[in-house]
């Protein structure tokens, strides 16, 4: 459920409530977490129930309350406990409650219900299935608590054969209605049964009373009602039935045919459960329990045959049948209440499995009773074995009464998950469903949900895989018996996937080659397609033609060194109308309340082929696992960031070349443009550190982790791990998890854009006049005609030389914000890898002794303009002017 | 194929480098003299294309795979030299692997004389013929990046014609980059070219006006070297030649073996030249070791490479050693080569930082750049790690002034200069010694400013003065 539902639910309650709803957010948050904390309620549970009674005003009933639904095996049971400990700590629900019941108390005159009260109304509700989605509904009903009033039985066994319905429509075939419209089938009492009036038995002597009792014995130990002995059906299905013995039977009689009696009852309870859990929809783990209590009973009724034949020939008395079934009749008992268990708690299928488990390790040493268990828990086992063996073995779910421990949560065509696999296809596909897991297999959970996953994958892409014969998986006391199976099928499994993956699939190849592409391992390859698609990439993203920038690609693929890689045709492009930055503040701020600031309306217009450009990477079914599109989606934001670098780095190289001419120019003159020069080289070296600081250390460095841990990788779940590791490691410190760093670094390359395109600008005019000047001083002739020359070039120059100093603020601003910002982070988390830039970036101390200068020339407050204030909205004017 | 360099050697000097060069790349590209490629080396991720291209398989090699190496205008001169006759079989060994076409032997025979003026003016007249061979290489490629030019700046074609060559790629390349590997003569004997001082002065110029980067291979200090540190007593020149074809090669690696990062000759070489007039850069090799040598196995961690790149006696560059002085790196790039993991190199950097092993230039940012590069996997070595350093130091102005002191010495004498007057560019005056010798000094001026902090302004405070 929701936060936001829980959330609402609860202050819908506290408005009903007219509580004062600013302890609805605490509620919520509780609520919620006692939903997650699943495990954790045993403990709790424990101690809340502990304080229950303690608070209880009739402590006695509600631990006998509390144990009858335990023992009942009422799921949520714990967490209920929990929360309605926590109910009556809490003072001001407490006071809400009781004010309100004292509201209801008065206008209905109903005395004020205590808790064991509420659990019997719980009772009720927990008939029905009881979810983890249904406490609020409990809770409210909790709070209506003064409405109590008993259900009628009719009522709850009408809800519950609605229910029985409802999933009877679902699972299996209908039950043929004869079941029910002839009631004589049954081998059980039979309801409404005309009695034979047999007159008073009291009247004949007590050896002839003892003969007519012990035929009526039998005949009730069958089944059947007797003369004397009256059956009063029980309400609820799962209890015995009431005897009653007629009343003139002489009382030493009669207490020892009560005695007998229970078994009878036993019987009754049984037959019935065998009868109904035959049907259909309670599946084959029911079934299977049935048939074996059914072997049972067979031999229950030879007991019976033995007996009447010993009482054909006069030789049975009471305190004899009482001997001979004494021994039975404790078996009889032990089955009764585990069938009344699971009647109880409607179980079926794991569930089932894990009740007769829990009870078979329970009756450690008690002999014949465990044997019988065993047997009982072995026969019911049975076919969920099979589905277990069948799942191990192929991967294939034959579960048609939702029994088994995982389910196929798109049990649907094959063909349609090859063409598109699912991103989450690994993680959501198949699920364990807790309550169907018997608790034998409880620690073999995970091992036995991947070895099916891995088969199924596996049987995706070659269906001829032979699997290895399980061996029959039988349940026994000792785990060893199944355990060693489970891993055996698993290590087979798990080898034939990576195998598939490693070998016939050539994971690491692929691997290798993104690194080649995503990573721009392969260098000379991104060289050529940049200088290839330059042009291209430089328009407005919506001028870029994809086509062209296909056949580009290709291209550049063909010629350079990437020719080689067998897997180069996989690489496409693609072109995303957002920038990097925006993508991962995103990425970062999702479901925050920045969330809608980062979705600029006209940032499309602005954006340029090359901030929008990204590979892409076709990726076939079994690699998918591996390669989903989540994980393609990291490696193009790794590699946006390191294209947009290599991109600044190749302008600024750019601006390079073009101011190579100036060797060429007058000393006087070239000497005006040192302190760009000297600018340029700063930010060539800013960003070639950074490169070098992302490729060499963050990336291969990462590479080469992931490659050891690879080589000793045995299962594809650790693949998956392990190269998430490598993502999000790669990811993280490259600063692109960091918004105010990422901020900053892109800041710091657009003004490394706009100083490259201002030289670019500019190079026509200093070129004309640095050569024309040149020309005027070799030739020494005076130009009559040209406007006074040298004032121009001093005004060009002027403002030649205000503009660097600018950028020049700018980008050392910006530089020490970055630096201060690495130095800060570093010493939160002690990071040591992004230090490690600073090294990089400041290697003489440069920028060190001169934040230091500036901090002790400037004032205080002076520097710290420098750095924040006016700068970084010339920042974004510079990078509006790009 | 993107990127391609041509390659011009010029003189008897420049040849024989660039064959040692040539024969280096060969054997790291499994390429056999034949210019086919070895068996062994079908499957590469190398890039030959830098420099090789496959030749058309007609009429070339029989073999298909064939390569003949991105060398054009090769005008191999007849130089009055001892070593003449071992210097055609030299070439003839390798010749197969050039296209004919692309080499040029003078017609007229015989040399520049040992005579820069004689050189440049030979330039002249062979202008048309040289330049073809230029155009068709560089119209040949598609997206060329540059020249490297090999040559020494004392004798006479090397240092002539190769004067000419540089000004006129210059005017006709523009946006190319021109590299040039220029062996600078031995101080420490006395040459047999007399006229050498000149012949440098008037080359320096060029390299300072013409020239992108000048990869200085300093004669003295590779003698010096094979001396004390191989010692070699009496080092030849195939010795000092492998050396040299060893930075050479290792210094375009990173083009050759494409990585992360520089992968373009532009990113080798923007970051180290911050101004561009400085743009001689010094070189230094470790591990130091000749063909002949039995490695012995030295224990090299990036670190103890790293920190010998920075020991003076490594350096490829004889220069006086000035404690006293301000002279400082003005950036450093070290290629290491070999299996190295990346958080060594930062390891080592900090330990630089923190003992100060190397000063550098107080006006600006500058870092010791680590350009990691794959071997050839086609070379056995016996170092797990190898490292070139180039470095732009402002110590090489002792070079020049060396140079310049030489030149005055001479020029106050007036010595030997009718060879000179005897070409028409020196014919009226001498004026183009004096400028060349204004420009040198300027470039030392720059490399000593580029030592104080205040090297920005250095320009602005001097200038109105001039003007």
């Amino acid at each position: 459920m929701s936060e936001f539902r829980i959330h609402h639910q609860v202050s819908e309650l506290f408005l009903l409530l007219g509580i004062r709803s600013d302890a609805a957010e605490r509620h919520t948050e509780h609520l919620r977490d006692s939903a997650e904390r699943s495990d954790s309620g045993q403990e709790s549970a424990a101690s809340a129930v502990h304080f229950l009674a303690e608070s209880a005003p009739d402590r006695q009933a509600f631990l006998t309350k509390y144990n009858e639904l335990k023992s009942r095996n009422v799921r949520d049971l714990d967490h209920l406990v929990v929360l309605l400990s926590g109910l009556v700590q809490d003072p001001g629900i407490r006071q809400a409650v009781e004010g309100r019941s004292r509201q209801r108390l008065e206008e209905d005159g109903l005395s004020l219900t205590t808790v064991p009260s509420v659990l019997a109304d719980l009772e009720q509700a927990t008939q029905t299935t009881l979810s983890r989605d249904q406490l609020n509904e409990l809770r409210e009903r909790l709070l209506r608590e003064s409405q109590v009033s008993h259900v009628p039985s009719e009522a709850v066994q009408s809800m519950e054969r609605a229910a029985e319905e409802c999933r009877a429509r679902h699972l299996g075939p209908p039950t043929p209605e004869w079941v029910d419209t002839r009631p004589y089938l049954s081998l059980d009492f039979v309801k409404g049964e005309k009695r034979q009036e047999g007159g008073v038995l009291g009247n004949i002597a007590s050896t002839s009373q003892e003969h007519q009792l012990i035929e009526d014995v039998l005949y009730v130990m069958m089944g059947i009602e007797g003369t004397y002995i009256t059956v009063q059906l029980p309400a609820k299905h799962y209890d015995p039935p009431q005897f009653t013995v007629d009343m003139s039977v002489e009382p030493s009689l009669r207490t020892l045919v009560s005695r007998i009696l229970p078994l009878a009852g036993h019987y009754s309870q049984l037959t019935r459960f065998v009868e109904s859990r035959s049907r259909y929809h309670y599946g084959l783990v029911n079934h299977a329990l049935s048939a074996a209590i059914t072997s049972l009973l067979k031999d229950y009724m030879l007991l019976v045959t033995q007996l009447e034949g010993l009482h054909q020939r006069w030789a049975l008395t009471l305190h004899k049948l009482y001997f001979y079934v004494e021994k039975t009749m404790a078996v009889m008992d032990m089955l009764a209440s585990v069938t009344k268990v699971i009647s109880k708690s409607d179980a079926h299928g794991g569930a089932v499995l894990s009740l007769l488990h829990d009870r078979t390790t329970n009756l450690t040493g008690c002999g014949q009773l465990q044997d019988v268990m065993l047997f009982l828990s072995q026969s019911a086992a049975v076919p969920y074995m099979d589905m277990l063996t069948k799942w191990l073995k192929r991967g294939i779910i034959n579960d048609p009464y939702h029994e088994f421990m995982v389910v196929d949560r798109e049990s649907g065509n094959e063909e349609e998950e090859e063409e598109d696999p699912a991103d989450d296809y690994w993680e959501k596909r198949y699920t364990t469903v807790p309550e169907n897991i018997p608790s034998f297999l409880q620690h073999h959970t995970t091992v036995i949900l991947r070895t099916g996953k891995y088969l199924n994958v596996i049987r995706q892409s070659d269906k001829s895989v032979v699997c290895p014969d399980p061996g029959v998986l039988v349940y026994g006391l000792c785990t060893r018996s199944y355990g060693e199976l489970i891993e055996k099928t698993y290590n087979f499994a798990s080898q034939r996937i990576l195998q598939l993956l490693m070998e016939e699939k050539d994971l690491m190849g692929r691997l290798r080659s993104i690194k080649h592409y995503f990573l721009l391992d392969q260098g000379d390859f991104i060289v050529q397609f940049m200088s290839l698609c330059e042009e291209e990439l430089t328009k407005n993203i919506d001028d870029v033609l994809p086509t062209r920038l296909e056949s580009l690609l290709e291209l550049a693929l063909r010629t350079s060194a990437a020719n080689s890689d067998p897997y180069k045709d996989d690489i496409e492009c693609d072109l995303q109308p957002i920038t990097l930055m925006n993508q991962m503040l995103r990425i970062l701020s999702i479901e925050t309340e920045d969330e809608c600031e980062y979705y600029p309306q006209e940032e499309r217009l602005q954006l340029t082929g090359l901030e929008g450009f990204s590979l892409g990477y076709k990726v076939t079914w079994p690699l998918s696992l591996v390669l989903d599109k989540k994980t393609i989606a990291c490696y193009q934001m790794i590699f946006r960031h390191l294209f947009y670098c290599k991109h600044v780095e190749r302008l600024l190289c750019r601006v390079w070349v073009s101011n190579k001419v100036a060797k060429s120019f007058p000393l006087s003159a070239s000497r005006t443009y040192t302190a760009a020069f000297a600018l340029r080289q700063r930010m060539l070296n800013f960003i070639q550190n950074i490169e070098y600081y992302m490729m060499f250390e963050v990336i291969e460095h990462n590479w080469q982790t992931f490659i050891n841990k690879m080589q000793k990788v045995d299962n594809v779940d650790d693949v998956l791990a392990f190269h998430n590791d490598f993502l999000s490691g790669c990811l993280k410190d490259c600063m692109l998890t960091s918004p105010e760093l990422l901020r900053i670094i892109s800041k710091l390359t657009s003004i490394c854009v706009s100083f490259a395109n201002f030289i670019e600008r500019m190079k026509k005019y200093y070129l004309e006049a640095e050569l024309w000047v040149s020309d005027e001083c070799r030739d020494s002739v005076d130009h009559e005609d040209s406007p006074d020359p040298a004032a121009t070039t001093h005004e060009d120059s002027q403002s030649f030389e205000q503009t660097i100093s600018r950028f020049e603020l700018q980008f050392s601003g910006m530089i020490y914000t970055l630096m201060e910002r690495i130095l800060e982070m570093g010493r939160d988390s002690y990071n040591d890898a992004l230090v490690n830039v600073i090294y990089r970036l400041d290697l003489n101390m440069y920028y060190t002794k001169k934040h230091e200068h500036l901090k002790l020339v400037g004032s205080p407050e002076a520097s710290v303009e420098v750095n924040s204030g006016p700068l970084s909205s010339e920042c974004d004017e510079a990078a509006h002017d790009a | 194929m993107p990127c391609e360099i041509i390659t011009l050697q010029l003189g008897q000097c420049g040849n024989q480098i660039g064959f040692e060069f040539w024969k280096k790349l060969c054997s790291e590209h499994g390429i056999s003299p034949e210019g086919t490629l070895e068996d062994y080396a079908t499957e590469g991720t190398d890039r030959k294309d830098v420099f090789f291209y496959q030749a058309d398989d007609e009429h070339y090699i029989p073999p298909l795979r064939t390569a003949g190496p991105r060398a054009a205008g090769h005008p191999l001169h007849h130089e009055l030299s001892l070593c003449q006759a071992s210097l055609i079989s030299y070439v003839l060994m390798f010749f197969q692997l050039y296209n004919p076409e692309n080499i040029y032997i003078s017609k007229q025979g015989g040399g520049a004389g040992n005579n820069w003026a004689a050189g440049f003016s030979q330039g002249e007249r062979i202008y048309d013929e040289v330049f073809d061979i230029i155009d068709r290489e560089a119209d040949g490629s598609d997206s060329l990046e540059g020249f490297v030019l090999c040559h020494s700046i004392a004798g006479g074609t090397g240092s002539g014609l190769g004067s000419y060559i540089l000004e006129r790629l210059n005017d006709r390349f523009p946006k190319k980059l021109v590299q040039t590997y220029s062996v600078f003569p031995n101080q420490d004997e006395i040459s047999d070219v007399v006229v050498q001082p000149y012949n440098s002065l008037l080359t320096l110029k060029r390299l300072t006006q013409s020239a992108d980067c000048v990869v200085v291979l300093d004669n003295t200090a590779l003698n010096r070297i094979a001396s004390d540190r191989l010692h070699i007593s009496n080092p030849t020149f195939s010795q000092i030649n492998s050396m040299v074809s060893n930075i050479m090669s290792t210094s375009t690696a990173t083009l050759r073996y494409p990585s992360y990062m520089n992968n373009d000759l532009i990113g080798l070489i923007a970051p180290l030249i911050p101004t561009p007039r400085l743009h001689f850069l010094m070189t230094g090799f470790t591990p130091l070791t000749t063909d002949q040598e039995v490695a012995s196995v030295r224990k090299t961690t990036v670190l103890d490479v790293m920190r010998r790149l920075l020991q003076p006696k490594n350096m490829m560059v004889s220069t006086p050693l000035d404690r006293n002085s301000q002279h400082c790196y003005i950036s450093i790039l070290n290629i290491i080569q070999g299996e190295v993991d990346p958080t060594q190199v930062h390891k080592s950097l900090q330990r630089i930082r923190e003992r100060k092993m190397a000063q550098f230039i107080p006006w600006g940012p500058a870092s010791i750049q680590v350009a990691l590069s794959k071997k050839s996997p086609y070379i056995q070595s016996a170092h797990r790690v190898s490292g070139l350093m180039l470095a732009n130091h402002t110590n090489i102005s002792a070079l020049f002034e060396r140079t310049l002191k030489q030149y005055d010495k001479l020029r106050k004498r007036e010595a030997f200069l009718e060879q000179f007057r005897k070409e028409n560019m020196f014919a009226d005056s001498l004026d183009e010694l004096d400028q060349s010798r204004e420009v040198v000094q300027m470039l030392v001026d720059e490399y000593v400013a580029a030592t104080t902090p205040d090297y920005l302004s250095w320009g602005l405070k001097q200038g109105p003065g001039e003007t």
